[in-house]
């Protein structure tokens, strides 16, 4: 009787001796389990950002010419939130852009195609291919740049394709443009007098050979849509402010409504 | 009689046989098992506080058990343990039954009762398998359900049914959450009072036989409930809790893999080891013969086992065929067990054997072991003993070489490795390891085959912080 109960107050006092144990380093623990945790969630997101994002962004966030914005860089630390007029913080723009995708550029050099987003939507209720915590998991890793974010890059221009101004195919994708982008403004008949907010430019080929010195037809439409205001024929005062005309355009739209109004 | 009218005391009786609770005739496996099932519905109650169980947020709440919930860890690992420990308990428990011959005479039904019981906890640590919803769950659990698919006419309606659907996802994961904390537990209770009553009020424990004939009955001085057995009781529990404690503190971790996904299957799904038997069965035949029917004949055999056995009672010596049967099992069950290790039967290409041993596509890569201040960014040819001044890490490129050096006797001629450390970001580098050979059959073209490893700091050290030594 009197062993059982010694044994008895023996397996107590060890019971007791490894709860305190534990107690004691139960906050330490919770420390190193979520030190752990916040590293392996970085390098999944290594893995995940190698297999999805490296194409367009750089296999070391250095952003590729116009395909993508660098992610490691100063800039997107410290002007990116400001650029695009973002509220929150940099974690949960970081996790919406993956999840929806972007349709249109932050830069006017990633303004796409105006037909496809600029950036896929990545999450699966968007029709990408990553859940939830993949997103979590690559948004921890984009913001463990910020420590050793470089300057501001410069990003390289990619040598773009020549286009062929005569090929009717880039002329037809002129037109497309115009529709989308001119047509609120601009009329495009040959004869039918003007009564837009825009000069008609159905003889615009003509009209603009000889109308600035040192100007040759090409150029002087094209400086027209990047600064509309530049070389405005009188009676059109109303150019709205707010209109961006060519900066909404991408180097292949642009030359290809240059293309289509210089025919 | 005052204890008629308590509960308890009808449960427990006032006094006991001592030879029914000494330590030599019942291991007090009995015991240990309802301890353990105690145990599991304490710490299981704790755990379904923090658990959510939907595809989306199931995995995320047992992370955060470990790394937001204090002792949340702790009741993690005692649950899984503690699970595994009564799968052995029972089995032991069905042993010593088993060899002192224990299911003769009025205990048929307590054997049976006592089969189903083991039936239900291995089918209370298969649901629970699926619910941390890494790889390791869901893979070991979609190959375990299909086994169900093979049944011929009736197996696609079952599988469907455990699944919710041709895959499993949230519906699967919640009816395997519901059988795991409702509808097993409620069977067990039942068997459990079953199996209880016979033994506690009916019939008394089977004492060995030996003893049995030794001592007539009645003629024995009895233990009383208090406070001798109450004492005994406690002094057991607080001792294999300590136990537990101090083995899920220092020696086990409830393991917890990459997040499921449907679309990726692992290059290795290993069944628990409790399975690892029926896995080893089903790689020697058809899925049904193997996967089903011959587990529900052992189970058959064991239910029968009382009613097939009606010799008198003898000690396990005088009983050559029983021996030599339960022999003839345990060695059946370890070879099948054998057999259902990953390694077996499967011959991977020796170049991918080598890179999955890197950089294992689960758990922690060998490089995780090297110390983080010796992987120093450079180009590291392996083999050569030049740059061999980074501790632990060239220690490691070594071994390598060795690993690499073999290849080439494994029909990859001039085999080569290059390691590549690069400082990726802060505390986190990116280490490829590349190899190359010639390749003998195609008019030795170059090859090559490369994995990359992602290490960061924190679980490279175990999350203690270091002081700060380069990056």
């Amino acid at each position: 009787m009197k062993q059982v109960l010694i044994t008895a107050l023996c397996s107590a006092v060890l019971l007791a001796g490894t709860l305190a144990l534990i107690v004691s380093g139960e906050q330490e623990r919770l420390q190193r389990d979520t030190a752990i945790q916040a590293g392996k969630v970085i390098e999944q997101g290594a893995r995940l950002y190698g297999l999805h994002c490296r194409t367009c962004h750089g296999s070391r966030g250095e952003g590729v010419g116009q395909l993508g914005p660098a992610l490691g860089d100063r800039h997107f630390f410290t002007a990116r939130l400001q650029e695009v007029g973002w509220q929150s913080t940099l974690e949960e723009y970081i996790v919406s852009t993956t999840t929806h995708g972007r349709l249109m550029g932050t830069r006017p050099i990633y303004a796409g195609n105006g037909l496809n987003a600029v950036m896929p939507p990545w999450h699966r209720s968007s029709g990408g291919m990553l859940r939830t915590d993949e997103i979590a998991d690559l948004t921890a890793f984009i913001v463990n740049w910020e420590a050793t974010a470089t300057g501001k890059l410069e990003l390289a221009v990619l040598a773009l394709p020549e286009q062929n101004l005569q090929d009717p195919r880039t002329i037809a994708r002129g037109e497309q443009v115009f529709g989308q982008h001119c047509a609120r403004c601009h009329q495009h008949h040959p004869d039918t007098a003007s009564a837009s907010v825009g000069p008609n430019l159905g003889n615009i080929a003509l009209a603009a050979a000889g109308r600035r010195e040192g100007l040759d037809a090409l150029e002087y439409i094209r400086e027209s849509i990047l600064i509309p205001a530049a070389h405005r024929p009188d009676g059109y005062t109303a150019i709205p402010e707010e209109q961006e005309c060519g900066a909404v355009l991408a180097e292949s739209e642009l030359a290809a409504v240059i293309a289509f109004l210089s025919r | 009689m005052k204890h008629r009218q308590s509960f308890i005391l009808h449960m427990r009786p006032r006094s006991f046989d001592p030879a029914a609770v000494s330590f030599a005739n019942t291991y007090f496996l009995g015991f240990l098992s309802i301890f353990f099932l105690v145990l599991e519905f304490v710490t299981g109650a704790v755990l379904m506080v923090y658990y959510a169980p939907t595809p989306d947020a199931a995995y995320e709440s047992v992370v955060r058990l470990s790394t937001e919930v204090p002792f949340g860890r702790l009741v993690r690992d005692l649950h899984r343990l503690g699970g595994e420990c009564m799968i052995v308990v029972l089995v032991l428990h069905m042993l010593r039954v088993f060899l002192s011959g224990s299911y003769r005479n009025q205990y048929h039904l307590t054997w049976v009762t006592g089969v189903l019981l083991l039936v239900c906890t291995l089918g209370l640590a298969f649901s629970g398998y699926l619910l941390p919803w890494d790889q390791l769950a869901y893979w070991a659990v979609t190959i375990g359900t299909s086994i169900m698919d093979t049944i011929p006419g009736i197996g696609g309606e079952i599988g469907l049914l455990l699944r919710g659907g041709p895959e499993f996802g949230a519906h699967g994961l919640l009816r395997f959450y519901l059988l795991h904390i409702v509808g097993i537990p409620a069977v067990m209770l039942l068997l459990l009072a079953v199996h209880y009553y016979r033994i506690s009020r009916l019939h008394g424990i089977s004492l060995p036989v030996q003893r049995q004939q030794a001592l007539p009955g009645g003629a024995r001085e009895k233990r009383p409930l208090l406070p001798d057995m109450v004492l005994l009781d406690l002094t057991l529990s607080l001792l294999a809790l300590a136990l537990l404690i101090l083995a899920v503190t220092y020696l086990y971790d409830a393991p917890l893999e990459h997040h499921a996904d449907p679309q990726h299957t692992p290059a290795l799904t290993r069944a628990p080891w409790f399975f690892l038997w029926l896995q080893g069965a089903l790689k020697l035949g058809d899925s049904f013969l193997m996967g089903v029917c011959l587990p529900l004949l052992c189970l058959a055999g064991l239910i029968a086992l009382p009613y097939l056995d009606r010799s008198p009672r003898k000690p396990i010596r005088q009983r050559p065929v029983a021996l030599a049967l339960l022999l003839a099992t345990c060695l059946a069950l370890a070879a099948l067990s054998y057999l259902g290790l990953p390694r077996f039967g499967v011959h991977p290409n020796p170049v991918a054997a080598l890179l999955e041993e890197v950089a294992p596509e689960e758990g922690r890569s060998p490089l995780h072991q090297i110390s983080y201040a010796d992987l120093v960014q450079g180009v590291y040819e392996v083999g050569d003993t030049s740059q061999n001044d980074h501790g632990t890490f060239s220690r490691w490129l070594n071994r390598l070489s060795q690993s690499v050096a073999q290849l080439t006797e494994q029909g990859f001629p001039d085999a080569r490795g290059v390691v590549l450390v690069e400082d990726w970001q802060e505390a986190f580098k990116r280490i490829t390891v590349r190899v190359h050979w010639q390749d003998a059959a195609g008019g030795r073209q170059p090859m090559s085959a490369e994995k990359t490893v992602y290490l960061h700091r924190a679980v490279v050290t175990g999350g203690s912080p270091l002081p700060e030594r380069g990056n």
